[in-house]
């Protein structure tokens, strides 16, 4: 099945049990679903029995949040093994994970981490994507993070960064499109131009989701995934498929998570630009 | 700087000293406060997510001031967040709100248990229809295997009703009087999708410890009895079958 032209949603445990009883009315349409890999690696229980009831009835997207594919100390090779048993279990569609790190001496720090892009850093997280790559036995995606800090020291621009990246390893990317308007914002640079300089053959997943502005500091824009995607990303994401042609969209939300219904209005606006 | 030296840097200044980042971005201070309130955030939920019955003791304040102790004191060594919170009973129990709350760890343990027995491995329970009891001879030869899900969880105090009361669906003003001199031992245990959380007698707790530590049944049994002469063994070992205590032979 192509899921070109499809647009999912993140499957989160708030809704879990009611996808796994039966199809929602909300989501007759939904075409693929998307976990979050660290939420099922476990060794039974019924959070692996509902997912595996899921993946019986939609392809799935399996999108890690841990691998720290920029670890300058390298993969957790126990961590790499249990997401591989997961692939083995539902067969996904796809496997993703980001251009960030989170560990560092066997500390995990929760968060997806900013990289300074350099050649230094090129030669760690492509030996590392093609560790995973291998482990896997199949190509994965590779997502651009929201950046809050502008590390000093980069010698490229993150759509370089991310070509020579799937150059050196044959990876794919997952473009954010969220994550493109919170880090131009944040870094001051135009959302718009970066999407022309990501090559569109190598884009095989979108990412779509809700960003909050900082109560703090309003001018810095925050990743939080609890809101509805903004208008502002949903034109750059009109632009993109105008750019690109159509790619298998997601929409994302973590936090403050709502009812089915909602997250299937903002799958069928995109469904809507998809096959315009 | 090497890439190892600045995660190593920028893990320093997480950890409360932002100054160590200033030369690696402008404006570093405020926006590391973005990375560090995610971490804590994602982390204090998924503590809460695990302990909501002592949560719901402490009260939110309290309950935020124990998780950020935690979270600075034993970041997370694993990336999957669900065996995030094992060593926080101890922790809570060593903090001074613990002093004037002496049930707090164990209520904590039992959280923790319930917590290690959702995400436990699958495998089927002894249910009384796959056992013969007709030859009593050979079921007290048996040597039963305790189920990976299932926890007996002991404490000098009330613990099953202080965490019973303390759920969601209990308001704070139907909260009845517990006497707090009332020991209680609690069996966790998950025979089909849905963690069961229930009070047992000494004599009992001693039945599962036994066969858990390579008894047979009829050795254990012997030992629950040697705890309580009227030790009801027929109906002990009923619930146990109905409630998924033992592994299927």
């Amino acid at each position: 099945m192509s899921l070109a032209r499809a647009c999912g949603i993140g499957l989160r445990s708030a809704h879990l049990s009611q996808i796994a009883r039966e199809a929602p009315d909300a989501l007759q349409t939904a075409p693929w679903l998307e976990i979050h890999a660290e939420n099922f690696l476990c060794d039974g229980g019924p959070r692996l029995a509902m997912l595996d009831a899921i993946a019986e009835r939609y392809p799935i997207g399996c999108h890690s949040v841990a691998l720290s594919l920029g670890s300058a100390q390298g993969l957790d090779q126990e961590h790499l093994a249990r997401v591989k048993a997961l692939i083995a279990r539902i067969k996904p569609v796809f496997v993703s994970d980001h251009l960030s790190w989170s560990a560092v001496d066997g500390v995990h720090l929760n968060d997806l981490l900013p990289l300074p892009y350099t050649e230094a850093t090129l030669d760690i997280v492509a030996a590392n994507v093609s560790r995973v790559q291998d482990a896997f036995d199949r190509r994965i995606l590779v997502e651009n993070p929201s950046r809050y800090l502008g590390l000093t020291g980069s010698t490229m621009e993150e759509p370089e960064f991310l070509k020579r990246l799937v150059a050196r390893t044959g990876c794919g990317l997952l473009l954010d499109i969220n994550n493109v308007h919170v880090s131009a914002m944040n870094l001051g640079f135009s959302a718009a131009e970066y999407l022309t300089r990501i090559p569109a053959q190598m884009v095989e997943e979108i990412h779509l989701a809700g960003f909050t502005p900082s109560a703090e500091h309003p001018d810095l824009l925050i990743d939080t995934h609890s809101q509805p995607v903004a208008d502002e990303v949903w034109a750059l994401y009109e632009a993109t498929i105008k750019l690109m042609g159509p790619r298998a969209t997601l929409i994302e939300w973590d936090a403050d998570i709502p009812a089915l219904p909602v997250l299937a209005a903002e799958m069928h606006r995109a469904q809507k630009v998809l096959t315009r | 700087m090497s890439l190892l030296e600045l995660q190593r840097t920028f893990r320093e200044a997480l950890n409360g000293d932002p100054a160590a980042i200033e030369d690696l971005a402008p404006d570093a201070a405020r926006r590391l406060a973005i990375h560090k309130a995610t971490i804590d955030t994602g982390l204090s939920q998924t503590l809460l997510n695990a302990f909501p019955a002592l949560a719901r003791i402490v009260g939110a304040p309290a309950f935020m001031a124990l998780s950020s102790g935690y979270i600075a004191d034993a970041p997370p060594r694993h990336p999957v967040l669900s065996t995030y919170g094992r060593a926080f009973p101890a922790f809570v129990a060593a903090q001074p709100i613990a002093a004037g709350l002496p049930y707090l760890h164990d209520v904590a343990r039992l959280e923790w248990a319930r917590q290690e027995a959702y995400f436990a491995e699958d495998t089927p329970p002894l249910d009384a229809g796959s056992l013969d009891t007709s030859d009593a001879d050979a079921v007290s030869t048996l040597h039963l295997r305790v189920h990976p899900a299932a926890r007996v969880i002991s404490s000098p105090f009330p613990i099953h009703r202080i965490w019973r009361v303390n759920q969601a669906d209990v308001e704070t003003k139907d909260i009845p009087a517990i006497d707090m001199k009332i020991a209680e031992h609690v069996i966790v245990t998950r025979p089909t999708g849905e963690i069961v959380t229930r009070p047992i007698s000494l004599a009992d707790a001693t039945l599962v410890r036994a066969v858990q530590s390579g008894a047979s049944l009829g050795a254990a049994v012997e030992a629950a009895f040697g705890i309580a002469a009227d030790f009801e063994v027929t109906r002990a070992l009923a619930d146990h079958f109905t409630n998924g205590t033992f592994q299927a032979i």
